[in-house]
């Protein structure tokens, strides 16, 4: 009974352990500093409007942490992903997919493997999903 | 009454509101030089050109002002006047330092009828504007011809259907205007007159050699 009874002590602990450890490191992940790999940190001289497609790709890419710059790319899509998917230009398609694949990475970097996977298929950067057509 | 077909050129981009998929600006050059601006500039360096190689040929700007129009308007422009060639002009921008010539046609996948014409006819243009730029600064790119679901490029708007489908369209980016190479090549270098001039005169053989 103590034998069993310990043993179940020892589990119970390696399990709390290991949810302290995974939550640190969710805690440590949302912290992280983050960095634009694609994208550049806006110049303050040159910086665009808030509101314009330059101006919200600038703010996202100058997030401070991962967290916000999931968050910040997130909204960057919501407004400027065209709805029917009609791009105005070159520059539009540009920046929409600059921001998938900060957003990708950062999802990953933040260990959201199924949100990351979503943009993944989405951008679909080998044509594998859609019957390999031209890109 | 001109005789030799009708080509529309469609300068980005304009005015100060977004209108209909058209947003009044896009890329600044560093010397803040804006886009609308130079698109609208080289447009009118290719109608003069144009209309002096070729008087009986009636070239049509969807705008000569800084004024904007949606997207929908641009192309009607093309359907209106039975055009044979629609041009969408463009500058693109990144991080500043992403380089090169670039032109876009609508996918066959996203209804376009007249996908073959389009893509051929983007490819010739595109090629002669990464000629006409390389041959003044080696360091531009060539990106090629892509395929985007483009508002302005819709073939309804411009006047084609299944049946009929006379006006090939593509949108082109001539180059990334935020790198400060690019600005000194076409904004405040010496030479950035001559060189729009030539990328003008490029667009103007390669529609001149796209109509029969």
């Amino acid at each position: 009974m103590s034998r069993s009874f310990s043993r179940l002590t020892f589990l119970a602990l390696l399990i709390s352990c290991f949810f302290t450890a995974c939550s640190s490191e969710s805690r440590h992940a949302l912290e992280a500093s983050y960095t634009p790999v694609l994208a550049s940190r806006p110049d303050a001289s040159t910086r665009a409007l808030r509101g314009t497609l330059k101006g919200d790709f600038e703010w996202a890419a100058d997030s401070a942490s991962l967290q916000e710059a999931a968050s910040r790319w997130e909204q960057f899509l919501k407004a400027h992903e065209p709805r029917y998917g009609e791009y105005g230009d070159g520059f539009h398609k540009l920046h929409v997919d600059g921001a998938k694949l900060e957003l990708m990475r950062v999802y990953y970097l933040l260990g959201r493997i199924n949100d990351g996977d979503r943009i993944l298929r989405q951008i679909d950067p080998l044509a594998v999903n859609n019957g390999g057509r031209y890109k | 009454m001109a005789t030799k077909g009708t080509v529309v050129i469609d300068p980005g981009h304009g005015g100060t509101a977004n209108m209909g998929g058209s947003d009044a600006n896009h890329a600044v050059s560093p010397s803040g030089v804006l886009e609308k601006n130079m698109t609208l500039n080289i447009a009118k360096l290719v109608e003069d050109a144009l209309k002096a190689a070729e008087p009986d040929l009636t070239v049509i700007l969807t705008r000569s002002t800084d004024t904007n129009l949606t997207l929908e308007q641009r192309a009607n422009v093309a359907r209106d006047n039975h055009a044979d060639l629609f041009l969408s002009i463009h500058f693109n921008g990144f991080n500043g330092a992403a380089r090169g010539v670039e032109a876009w046609v609508r996918p066959k996948a996203e209804g376009n009828v007249n996908f073959d014409d389009d893509k051929s006819f983007a490819e010739r243009v595109q090629k002669a504007v990464f000629a006409a730029i390389n041959a003044r600064d080696p360091n531009t790119k060539d990106r090629g011809v892509k395929e985007m679901k483009l508002g302005v490029l819709t073939d309804a708007n411009l006047g084609n259907t299944a049946a009929h489908h006379p006006c090939r369209a593509c949108l082109l980016e001539i180059e990334f205007i935020d790198v400060p190479a690019v600005d000194q090549l076409l904004n405040t270098g010496a030479n950035a007159t001559a060189v729009c001039d030539e990328i003008a005169v490029a667009i103007k053989d390669a529609i001149l050699a796209e109509l029969p």
